[in-house]
């Protein structure tokens, strides 16, 4: 099966200070298909989150090439970057980071927007399906962080992207309310056939992936097992 | 995003910083407020002053005028006769005080039969008030503007009261004058035989406006050399340059508010930019295009311009309406007679505001917008690197500011061939400090922490001070602004100081005398009656008496005063300092010669031989 996303050799690396360099991403390669789920393990600094703005096209490598649907990503102008995280990209962030000057459905409809998409049903019935049917002309901080994490998945999902990057979605909910989002993004990635990467510290969140990954010293490991995982997950936060 | 979304965006962001918000649209107001005004003022002030000239000059090319203040009558009629002349007319000019209307009015005194040919108001006009009731009646006759009718309710027929030289004379109003002469000011129209008995100027015209109608060279060198040949033109350039320098004066001052707006656009929006950063960069990580953000940027921030412009205009506007009365007077005293009634908020002025308050904005946003360009997608980028680059640019800015104060000085240095230099100078200065400050703040809030926390013992005051320094990229701006506005008002300040400074030091040397007395009407030009005089120099409380008189001469086709006095008084009483001279100028000026104020000096280079002979040679035709 043809991968949709495709990194070849992706390597990036930060100054940091006026001599030292840091490299998270070190040569990295990987092939991921339509519909799959992967999870990203690593510490805090392994470059989780470089790796999302990387695939995400927010950020550039230093050396190597990524490709989306066989377009090389990596050598696109600021405007077809733009266009590709209009179009294919969906994020969900740790802190939410929904619009709180915007009402939910203005947040939800503004990814539309960008499309030149008008259709306030879809945006509706996205809302409906992450429950929260009736909220929408509520302001994001009359929600609850549970309510604001599913008006970003519902977000980011409005599109209907082909690839969702979530950088630990449940990070700052508690167990009870980052359990039933789990269970939302793995029934919509199913459901629409999208392709998930997530960064997450949550050894809960283990069982939706396809696949696992960690990152150490800026090599990508791939983990055999959830079990393995998990175990590796514990140590690391130990 | 939709324009809708994008409004209701940024109203809410505004609504939350209602006192930010408030203070970049009255930023820009305050900047334009004032451009606005000072338009204003000096457009109705040329505007008037350009409506009397032209309407004084009519269809006439050229004036004859005396290099000492009048013309000799029996003159006119060899003038009128010359073959170059196609038409001639004599006239006065006097500003008076009409003690029904408690202020001055301007009398033009004309003849009648042959002004027609030089102005619109000639015989038609005269006609319609009964040419005969003009030239005789008793009291004499005079047409007024309608403007000054209606604000002291005259009417046809009523008899008023002149006030010259403490002699009461009466005149009676026969009607109005139309308003196609296009002046509203205080006007009155009146005989010149009429004008010459009430204003004491019997045998004496001021001006003579004439139609050239072969080649004015040979006119001029018909003249006799005391009297000048101006064309129309010239002479009105001449009195908008001396106008110029004042204009150009109350312009620096406004584009000096206009600067501090400026800074004040630029913290706000450059707030505004560091504070929406997180939310810039997850519009781009939604699939914004940066270009639709600046865009969107620079679109919010013109909105704010135009709304602040337009506070400014009305702003301005106001201004002008109050200050109208004080600049007006204020140029009549140090120029020539303007009395402008009305301020008019014209097209180009309205323009002028907008595009003032659109290019203040543009620049103010200039750095933010840039700000936005190079906004990484990624979120959570520190507002720290911002700080970081802030204090990376300080020795840059510092390097820039060293340049501006030494062009500010070279500017300085230059002032002395023209004005404009002057004020290029008091910019660059301005702007060189404004470079300076975060160099000079960053070290200052270290040191001021450390003596907050070790001496005074405080952690609030080392906050504090850590705070400036770590938000160096918008405090240094606002210090900037805060230190043009002090500037400026320190600057202004000792302006004046130093004018009353002159003033009183001119006081305490030239004037000695304990009472003054003076005509009530025009400045100079009526003669306080001999009777007085002689009752005076025989009060025994009266130690002495010096007399003088003032005259407008012209010298290299500028208008001089030419003040005539008592000399041996004056030396008794005076504490002249003199630059080149020395004590034996007062034998001098006893035997003929004359003193020129530092001033005409320096505006005459120094010219001295030319300018004492000149002036010698024109007083001693005078009073010889």
């Amino acid at each position: 099966m043809d991968s949709l996303i495709r990194l070849d050799r992706v390597t990036k690396r930060f100054h940091s200070g006026l001599s030292s360099e840091i490299c998270p991403l070190n040569s990295i390669s990987l092939d991921i298909i339509q519909g799959e789920k992967i999870i990203l393990l690593g510490k805090s600094g392994s470059g989780k989150t470089t790796f999302l703005n990387l695939v995400g096209g927010v950020d550039v490598p230093t050396s190597g090439d990524i490709f989306f649907d066989g377009r090389k990503i990596s050598s696109m102008s600021h405007r077809e970057l733009a266009q590709y995280r209009r179009k294919e990209v969906g994020f969900i962030f740790q802190a939410f980071n929904v619009f709180s000057t915007l009402s939910v459905g203005e947040n939800l409809m503004l990814p539309l927007e960008f499309l030149g998409i008008s259709e306030e049903d879809r945006a509706r019935d996205i809302l409906a399906s992450v429950g929260l049917k009736g909220q929408w002309h509520k302001f994001p901080e009359q929600l609850s962080g549970g309510e604001q994490q599913r008006l970003a998945i519902a977000r980011a999902l409005v599109k209907s992207p082909r690839v969702i990057l979530a950088d630990e979605p449940t990070g700052n909910l508690d167990l009870e309310t980052g359990n039933s989002i789990l269970e939302l993004i793995h029934q919509i990635c199913e459901d629409r056939n999208a392709t998930l990467i997530m960064v997450t510290h949550s050894s809960e969140a283990l069982w939706l992936a396809d696949r696992i990954f960690r990152l150490r010293s800026g090599k990508l490991i791939e983990e055999h097992a959830k079990d393995e995982a998990y175990m590796c997950e514990t140590s690391d936060s130990i | 995003m939709t324009l809708s979304t994008f409004i209701k965006f940024n109203i809410r962001y505004y609504r939350r910083h209602r006192m930010l918000s408030l203070l970049c649209i009255m930023g820009i107001a305050l900047g334009v407020g004032i451009v606005v005004a000072v338009e204003l003022i000096n457009g109705s002030a040329i505007g008037s002053f350009s409506a009397y000239v032209d309407l004084l000059s009519g269809r006439a090319t050229h004036s004859i005028i005396s290099a000492h203040s009048h013309i000799d009558e029996n003159l006119f009629s060899r003038i009128w006769k010359h073959p170059q002349i196609k038409s001639a007319s004599p006239l006065i000019e006097v500003l008076a005080n009409v003690v029904e209307a408690s202020e001055p009015i301007r009398f033009i005194g004309v003849d009648p039969f042959l002004d027609g040919a030089t102005r619109n108001w000639g015989r038609n006009e005269l006609d319609k008030a009964s040419l005969t009731e003009f030239l005789s009646a008793k009291p004499p006759a005079v047409l007024l503007t309608n403007r000054f009718m209606t604000a002291h309710g005259f009417k046809t027929g009523d008899i008023l009261t002149v006030l010259t030289a403490g002699i009461e004379k009466k005149i009676q109003v026969i009607g109005v004058l139309p308003a196609s002469i296009g002046i509203e000011d205080n006007l009155a129209l009146i005989d010149i035989a009429a004008a010459q008995e009430i204003f004491g100027r019997a045998g004496r015209l001021d001006r003579i406006e004439i139609i050239v109608q072969g080649d004015p060279e040979l006119l001029r060198k018909d003249l006799p050399v005391d009297l000048k040949l101006t064309d129309a033109s010239s002479r009105k350039s001449i009195l908008q340059a001396m106008l110029h320098s004042f204009q150009l004066n109350l312009a620096a001052m406004s584009l000096l508010a206009l600067f501090v707006g400026v800074f004040l656009i630029y913290n706000f929006s450059m707030f505004s930019v560091l504070s929406r950063r997180q939310d810039i960069s997850l519009l781009l990580t939604l699939g914004s295009d940066r270009r639709e953000l600046v865009r969107a940027f620079i679109a919010e921030s013109l909105i704010m311009g135009i709304v602040g412009s337009l506070i400014g205009i009305v702003f301005g506007y106001l201004m002008a309406r109050l200050s109208i009365d004080k600049v007006s007077s204020t140029i009549t005293d140090l120029y020539f007679y303007v009395n402008v009634q009305s301020i008019r908020l014209t097209a180009p002025i309205l323009l002028t505001g907008m595009g003032v308050g659109f290019t203040a904005t543009l620049i103010g946003i200039a750095i933010p917008a840039l700000e936005i360009a190079y906004t990484p997608a990624i979120i959570g980028m520190k507002r720290q690197s911002i700080e970081d680059k802030a204090h990376g640019i300080k020795g840059l800015l510092f390097i820039s500011g060293l340049i501006c104060f030494l062009a500010a000085l070279l500017s300085a240095w230059c002032s002395k061939f023209s004005i404009f230099w002057g004020f290029a100078s008091a910019f660059g200065m301005t702007l060189a400090f404004a470079f300076f400050t975060p160099s000079i703040l960053s070290p200052f809030t270290y040191y001021l922490g450390i003596f907050s926390k070790w001496v005074l013992h405080s952690v609030e005051g080392y906050l504090a001070a850590c705070t400036i320094r770590a938000s160096l990229s918008r405090t240094s701006i606002a210090v900037a602004a805060l230190a043009v506005a002090l500037s400026m008002t320190i600057g202004v300040d000792t302006m004046i100081h130093s004018f009353r400074e002159s003033v009183a030091a001119w006081l305490y040397g030239s004037l000695q005398g304990d009472l003054y007395v003076a005509p009530t009407t025009t400045k100079w030009d009526h003669p306080l009656p001999q009777s007085l005089i002689k009752t005076l120099n025989k009060d025994p409380r009266i130690q002495d008496v010096e007399r003088y008189s003032t005259y407008e001469i012209y010298l290299e086709d500028k208008p001089v005063r030419l003040r005539v006095l008592d000399s041996p008084v004056l030396r008794r009483h005076s504490n002249f300092h003199f630059i080149i001279g020395g004590e034996g100028a007062w034998d001098k000026l006893q035997k003929g010669g004359v003193f020129i104020s530092e001033s005409l000096g320096y505006h005459l280079a120094w010219a001295w031989e030319i300018t004492l002979s000149c002036l010698r040679r024109k007083a001693s035709d005078l009073f010889p």
